[in-house]
């Protein structure tokens, strides 16, 4: 028990230290990237990044009008011949020019605040 | 048993140090350099978005209108928010600007935060994605 607990906090390796860090460093460009598109509500969540070179997330979550949580998550894929899009893991479809816009603007937007805010010493 | 708990207070000591103190400050810079480049290629990735959207046109999609197609980025100080009058209400820091922090040291703190250890409570939902 000791052992996982050290494990947990340590990691076994450099290898298993940079993989945590690079998922902590999406993390923290996945809040930069959930101000993009304006305020949330309090109960609400937002996260959007850049998962790969071709792959864009959107991750949503709210309360309906019952109280209930509510999450969607939207995954992008931009290709040459267009954009796809899957929802909560369901079939891939292309987007309309305005989205595929709007996707766009939001990348352009997201590289600038990430690199002023997390990467401009790189 | 003492000697246990004060191994152990040490690791937890330890494993708040920055991420340089575990795999050096040359992994921490080419790590970040690599999302630099991904993020930088993905943005090129979107080409001519008139040219991507004549292959969509052609393609006739079966669109659900949700999130991006509803919703355009704004810059995250939204000032045609009609919820902020910005004619009468005075601009006031909410700190002293001795109290403020520099460029510098806001990029450091936000590295440091994406440094931080993992808080399974609050990011899970990330992480699942990201596992896919």
């Amino acid at each position: 028990m000791i052992q996982k607990l050290f494990k947990s906090i340590l990691g076994t390796s450099s290898e298993e230290r940079r993989a945590e860090l690079y998922r902590n460093l999406i993390r923290h460009e996945a809040k930069i990237g959930g101000q993009l598109f304006g305020p949330v509500t309090n109960d609400g969540k937002r996260e959007f990044f850049c998962l790969d070179e071709r792959t864009w997330v959107w991750h949503e979550e709210w309360l309906d009008n019952d109280g209930q949580r509510k999450s969607r998550t939207t995954r992008y894929n931009v290709r040459p011949n267009g954009i796809l899009k899957a929802q909560d893991g369901s079939s891939w479809q292309y987007v309309t020019e305005v989205e595929a816009q709007h996707l766009r603007d939001a990348a352009v937007l997201y590289q600038k605040r990430v690199t002023s805010e997390l990467y401009s010493n790189v | 048993m003492n000697s246990l708990l004060s191994r152990f207070e040490s690791i937890i000591q330890l494993s708040t140090k920055p991420a340089e103190s575990y795999i050096g400050q040359e992994a921490v810079s080419e790590l970040e350099g690599t999302r630099v480049g991904i993020i930088s290629n993905a943005v090129i990735n979107f080409g001519n978005p008139t040219g991507m959207a004549a292959g969509i046109e052609s393609s006739k999609p079966k669109m659900v209108v949700e999130n991006l197609a509803t919703v355009v980025p704004t810059p995250a100080i939204n000032i045609s928010n009609p919820t902020i009058d910005l004619g009468s209400a005075p601009v006031k820091p909410e700190v002293a600007p001795s109290q403020q922090l520099s460029d510098e040291e806001q990029k450091r703190a936000n590295l440091l935060a994406a440094y931080a250890e993992i808080d399974g409570t609050t990011q899970q939902d990330t992480q699942s994605i990201l596992r896919g």
